[in-house]
């Protein structure tokens, strides 16, 4: 807070200044998540706001909606310095942030939500008629079609979009902070989104747009604004990029990575898992994939792309509505997970609170889980399982005092670790491993590299989802790349760059791959 | 708990083998630490009963005592199980009414004792698995799908007599007899059916893979699902475990007053629930044991009994049950969110 600058913003209000952030920063327990990022936003301007995941972009967004404090710089709104406890307090002052999680509440009606804590009254009571006409109106007014007496949970997502966009219009929004928005709608709707945003931005309303899909930042935005490890890269119009120049400004990164693999140590051997042409009803379109033991396949996408789904489908979790799952050459035809665990394959899921561990029990009762289930045992052999859990806690590098402490207790690290041994345990084959160092510490991360690569050359088959993309070229033989739930594009090792993956997985932008110059950033050569 | 923290920074370094003397004690302090609560009651009472109500030693009124906590106790053993699966089973009272009835019927029908029991033994499993189909396959909540099979048994029930109790002859001494009434060396009969009915559920629950099922779909029924558990069987176990257990109180009630009686279920589901809960046992699942359970239905027991013998009116007894009830509960959460941080 510079006194002296005051007078400063007040000029560039006159120039049509909206929104004046000066070099704001962000640190977490000493690691730096955004260095002062310094950008300015006019009235009525849309910012395209990109970068890689963890590159800072959903730090500045929280900085800027008032859920976390400033560490460094200054936020001006309309010239006058502002600083946020919390949201509401950014909201009140009229920057609105809307998240892909929507903060509606789902048994509420449409009007109930626009004006929750505004209610019209008449002596005291809710007025309905006038809620539900004052509702109506404010959409009218703002070109959104929706019916004011809907219930929100009948509500297409889309939909539900929409009216997150009309709540905070009715708070009087002048900065609307987009969050990936067109991440969670199909086609036709993201047309309707970009519309909506061409209205907003006429009404005078700054827009700043996260969006992971390129060519909808190019089509809507006025400018963008590039982030990259922490560090604002770059800032121009938009008429003065490309596709080709965002990705290589988002990826351009130089990573040394101490190579987990030794080179072209090649152990393909036979087909363990074939997944020919499968769909689902709502999610998956056509996909095939083969995994081989010693082999591991990546698998790209954006969020929502499906990766998660498949591997679910693959396992007999999800309906698979047509296509097939051939294991070892052979059909299956899985009812369950049980029975697709029996048949040799694995599922760490992303979800490892919910879905990987077992939070309230302890590590030694964590690890035979899926052994027993799938040899059908019927004993608990404590002293057996205590050897067998002390052998993992060896192996994996487990760091835990105790081995009947809960799992609950151990860092994700750890726990992952756990729910690894747990199917190490159950003698998988082909291992899925959904966004495996999630919530997980750099140092642990590495060792469960390091894991995944000693499965590989034991002959085990891997599946690694991942949005991370040096996990990816550091880890795998291929990668899959998904777009919208159907495969968009398979690339050889050779053929692996962060570039290669993004193109893919941002869809449409389907570029022989002779044509991207920026080959820097390869992981492993 | 800063000796585990430094333990914690030890590990590392330290080879497994070593110190595992020390370790295991560590270990057993931490999974013994929810039962602390409802021992410390149990100690404090009866320290309490030696100075102010010295009667209440009489072998024959711990003999009391025991037989009393026996029936809650049976069914709670089984309630265990369920509610360790995140669940719960509101059926239970109806299903020991139903099998009162039922073993009446068979005896005054002529039926060996023994195959009243087996008979009864089995009508529990299949009215447990039906709470099992409606929670694990029709995929209705436990308390709804089990408060609406409770009124439709518990009405079967009183419609099978008509409203009124089966009058039966002596039962005599074989095993249906001990199980109300029987004693060896002092013990009362269910005293006996008691223990080893907490015996086995504990043994299920520690020595089984079943068991350790158990545990993992009270902690995340879809991580169950995902590691490769069948999760539709191991619920259809719990519920009939539930409802055995239900049927052997049941048994119990009809031996020892030598009737079958379409409303012995009464109140003894909320009972049961208590005795589990002040055991140390989450309603939230995946945690809990059957000696916290054994010990819980026994404070429900012995609380009873010294607000008999202090004389203190039975509607007053409830409020002081309510209120242990409270305490025991509010101690044990103390004590977890402790040995957590």
């Amino acid at each position: 807070m510079v006194p002296t600058r005051v007078p400063l913003g007040t000029t560039s209000a006159e120039a049509g200044i909206l929104l004046d952030v000066a070099g704001v920063s962000k640190s977490y327990s000493g690691v730096e998540a955004l260095a002062p990022v310094s950008f300015t936003l006019k009235a009525g301007e849309v910012l395209g706001l990109v970068g890689e995941n963890g590159a800072g972009k959903s730090t500045l967004i929280r900085l800027l909606s008032g859920a976390e404090a400033t560490d460094t710089g200054e936020i001006r709104l309309a010239g006058r310095p502002v600083s946020f406890r919390n949201p509401s307090e950014a909201a009140s002052a009229g920057i609105v942030t809307v998240y892909q999680e929507f903060s509606l509440f789902p048994t509420l009606t449409v009007a109930e939500n626009m004006l929750f804590g505004q209610f019209p009254k008449h002596a005291g009571v809710v007025s309905w008629p006038e809620m539900y006409k004052r509702a109506a109106e404010f959409l009218a007014e703002v070109g959104l079609h929706l019916e004011p007496r809907k219930r929100v949970d009948r509500l297409s997502v889309a939909e539900k979009q929409m009216l997150e966009i009309a709540r905070a219009l009715h708070r009087h929004a002048q900065v609307l902070i987009l969050d990936e928005p067109t991440a969670v709608l199909g086609g036709d709707d993201v047309d309707t989104l970009l519309e909506i945003i061409r209205k907003l931005k006429d009404r005078g309303i700054a827009i700043i747009l996260v969006s992971h899909r390129l060519s909808e930042i190019l089509e809507v935005s006025d400018s963008y604004l590039v982030l990259k490890d922490g560090k604002a890269v770059s800032r121009g119009p938009i008429g003065e990029t490309s596709y080709r120049d965002l990705v290589s400004k988002m990826v351009g990164r130089e990573f040394a990575t101490t190579s987990i693999r030794s080179t072209d140590d090649e152990c393909r051997g036979g087909e363990l898992l074939r997944v020919e042409n499968i769909s689902s009803r709502d999610k998956l379109r056509d996909v095939s994939v083969t995994v081989h033991a010693g082999e591991v396949v990546g698998l790209a996408g954006l969020r929502g792309a499906g990766r998660t789904e498949l591997m679910r489908a693959i396992l007999g979790v999800d309906e698979i509505s047509e296509g097939r799952v051939l294991v070892r050459g052979i059909e299956a035809r899985f009812r369950s997970a049980s029975d697709a665990i029996r048949a040799g394959l694995g599922l760490v899921p992303e979800e490892r609170a919910t879905q990987g561990a077992f939070l309230d029990m302890s590590i030694v009762d964590n690890i035979p889980l899926v052994r027993m289930a799938t040899n059908r045992e019927s004993l608990n052999r404590r002293r057996r399982e205590l050897r067998l859990a002390a052998d993992y806690r060896a192996q994996l590098r487990v760091r835990t005092a105790s081995l009947r402490q809960r799992v609950r207790s151990l860092s994700g690290g750890n726990q992952q670790k756990v729910v690894l041994a747990k199917w190490l345990e159950s003698g998988v084959q082909t291992l899925m491993l959904d966004e495996p160092t999630r919530g997980v510490d750099i140092g642990a991360k590495f060792e469960i590299y390091e894991l995944i690569e000693q499965l590989r050359r034991g002959g085990k088959g891997l599946l690694v989802a991942s949005s991370e993309l040096p996990e990816l070229l550091l880890l795998c033989d291929r990668v899959v790349v998904m777009h919208h739930g159907a495969v968009a594009g398979e690339l050889s090792r050779s053929e692996l760059s962060e570039e290669s993956i993004m193109s893919l997985a941002m869809g449409g932008h389907n570029e022989p791959k002779a044509t991207i110059e920026n080959h820097e950033s390869r992981g492993t050569q | 708990m800063t000796t585990t923290k430094n333990a914690d920074l030890r590990a590392p370094s330290t080879d497994p083998s070593i110190g595992t003397a020390q370790r295991s004690r560590q270990e057993a302090a931490v999974e013994g630490r929810r039962l602390i609560p409802v021992i410390g009651f149990v100690v404090v009472l009866i320290v309490l009963l030696a100075v102010f109500v010295p009667t209440f030693y009489s072998p024959m009124n711990i003999a009391n005592v025991a037989r009393q906590s026996a029936a809650v106790g049976v069914v709670a053993v089984g309630m265990t199980f369920v509610i360790i699966t995140a669940g719960i089973d509101l059926s239970v009272g109806a299903i020991l009414a139903a099998t009162s009835v039922f073993s009446g019927m068979l005896l005054m029908a002529g039926i060996p004792a023994y195959g009243v029991i087996l008979i009864s033994l089995i009508l529990g499993a299949l009215l447990g698995s039906m709470n099992a189909f409606l929670v694990a396959n029709v995929k209705i909540q436990p308390f709804v799908a089990t408060l609406a099979t409770s009124a439709v048994i518990g009405g079967l029930a009183l419609q099978s007599t008509n409203g009124t109790q089966v009058q039966l002859d002596l039962i005599g001494d074989g095993m249906l007899g001990f199980m109300g009434s029987g004693s060896v060396f002092g013990v009362p009969g269910p005293v006996i059916i008691f223990l080893a009915t907490a015996l086995i559920g504990g043994a299920i629950l520690r020595y089984t893979t079943f068991g350790r099922y158990v545990y993992a779909i009270g902690g995340s029924q879809e991580a169950a699902r995902l590691s490769g558990i069948r999760v539709r069987p191991v619920l259809f176990g719990v519920y009939a475990i539930a409802g055995i257990t239900a049927a052997t109180a049941g048994l119990m009630y009809t031996s020892r007053l030598n009737v079958g009686d379409p409303t012995s279920g009464g109140l003894i589901a909320l009972d049961a629930i208590a005795a589990v809960v002040i055991g140390g046992t989450s309603l939230f699942g995946g945690s809990g044991r059957i000696v916290g359970t054994v010990l819980g239905a026994l404070l429900l027991a012995v609380l009873a009994n010294v607000l008999d013998l202090l004389g203190v009116s039975p509607f007053m007894q409830q409020t002081v049950k309510g209120v242990v009830i409270v305490v025991a509960v509010v101690v044990t959460l103390l004590m977890s969110k402790k040995s957590r941080s």
